[in-house]
């Protein structure tokens, strides 16, 4: 009986953690860690600063998988206040 | 290639009302543009081949990767003086790519009208979007050359915009305002330690920001006082301009007299524990007992380690907080990268617990 209570405890524990770590994934800092690593800080319409300072950025860049050369547009999240 | 005839406006800060010739600093740019040919002769600026990569807000990591090629490009550039007033032409190129030519001209007060004449090889790419994008990085560029940023790094911030249609004043100050209400939510919002120093050096640059927002309204504004008491105003900006970046230097400069301070106080420490411990070796005092069980290099070894963490201890916070200010770009990728080793160590936690509590329930059910 105690491993099957430790057992249900256990899964109860993954679940907990795979809640908070999709709350995560939803978060704005953990968006911004996979526009930063993944995409070039490459921004689409829908981005928003959610309030802080940014800069806006431009790149051209060439494609992996077609080969052609295109923009794309880009904002950074920063240092607080002006930049230094 | 592609003709037009399109343009826009901006405004190059200047606390001094005027935008001068003379204060186009080609030292500066030498510094900035390194692999640059420039040249400044009496009534003309020149600069070719400038690297302007900057604008690409990639992150360094990104540029090295070959895997998806991103192209930088260059800038050549001609300022001319003309009486108060400047003209010149700027290009902005791709290497065997897109070229964008624009002309421009400075008033005396500032005010930049851009027309933007040729797109030379738009078919060398999939498409030409974000045309307004591409006209703020001529404005960026070009204010960073006449200007020469010293509040923020040459990047395409959002403190100042270009203007469509016609010079819109309005418009400049309340993208001015609005950047500055951005400052006062983010310090008021993010409340660790890391920003305490950045912190107290901001009021002096935003005090050096204003100055500048002064001297606008002074310039733009529609009433007429007088232009006397103008212009004693405007010296005044320029002192609290001045005021604001010698405030933050003597700011920086206690911050790192402080880890100074704190290391020869740890070393004054450490030497007299040293005198200290060596005083009871051998001696018959009762401490001398537990001293003798160590050699005197040993005892010399523990004491630096002991001092070492505890300066470490000490100076945490104030390390943090210098990182954040002097490199922020080596902090956010630092930061990032926990963020993302977070996220793994949770999906491994995840699957671990996920198989313990099976094979428990397994073995409960079975054994």
């Amino acid at each position: 009986m105690i491993y099957i209570l430790l057992g249900i405890s256990s899964i109860l524990i993954a679940f907990y953690i795979f809640n908070s770590l999709r709350n995560a994934q939803n978060s704005f800092a953990v968006q911004e860690v996979k526009r930063y690593f993944f995409k070039r800080n490459k921004a689409d319409k829908n981005w928003s600063s959610n309030g802080r300072v940014y800069t806006n950025g431009i790149a051209l860049v060439k494609d992996k998988t077609t080969e052609k050369k295109h923009f794309i547009k880009q904002s950074e999240l920063c240092d607080i206040g002006i930049l230094s | 290639m592609v003709e037009f005839n399109d343009k826009w406006y901006g405004w190059i800060p200047t606390n001094l009302g005027k935008v001068k010739f003379e204060f186009i600093d080609e030292e500066y740019l030498k510094k900035q543009f390194k692999t640059a040919k420039i040249q400044k002769v009496k009534e003309q600026l020149t600069i070719s081949h400038a690297d302007i990569s900057y604008i690409s807000d990639s992150p360094w990591f990104a540029k090295l990767f070959f895997w998806r090629k991103e192209y930088f490009s260059e800038l050549d550039l001609t300022v001319k003086k003309k009486a108060e007033d400047f003209t010149g032409a700027m290009k902005i190129l791709y290497k065997d790519s897109i070229e964008f030519f624009a002309e421009f001209f400075i008033c005396s007060n500032g005010e930049v009208e851009f027309t933007l004449k040729q797109i030379n090889n738009p078919e060398s790419i999939e498409y030409v979007p974000f045309l307004e994008s591409i006209k703020q990085i001529f404005y960026v560029v070009l204010k960073s050359i006449i200007h020469g940023d010293s509040h923020h790094h040459q990047k395409i911030d959002i403190a100042i915009n270009i203007t469509h249609d016609r010079f819109d004043e309005k418009k400049i100050l309340d993208d001015m305002l609005f950047y500055l209400k951005t400052i006062e939510k983010n310090i008021k919002h993010i409340k660790n330690d890391s920003i305490r120093l950045k912190q107290s050096v901001l009021l002096d640059e935003v005090e050096g920001y204003l100055s500048y927002i002064e001297t606008f309204v002074l310039l733009f504004e529609q009433k007429e006082s007088s232009k006397l008491e103008k212009k004693k105003k405007i010296a005044q900006n320029i002192k609290k301009s001045l005021q604001a970046t010698i405030n933050k230097r003597e700011k920086k400069h206690q911050s790192k007299e402080h880890f100074k301070t704190v290391l020869l106080t740890i070393a004054a420490l450490f030497i007299a524990t040293n005198i200290l411990i060596n005083s009871f070796y051998d001696s018959k005092e009762v401490l001398s007992i537990y001293v003798n069980n160590f050699s005197r290099n040993e005892l010399f070894v523990y004491s630096f380690v002991f001092w070492f963490v505890v300066y470490f201890g000490f100076m945490y916070k104030s390390a943090k907080s210098f990182l954040y200010y002097n490199c922020y770009g080596c902090y956010k990728f630092l930061r990032n990268i926990i963020v993302a080793l977070l996220g793994i160590v949770k999906i491994i936690l995840i699957f671990l617990f996920l198989v313990i509590g099976i094979v428990l329930i397994g073995y409960g059910v079975f054994v």
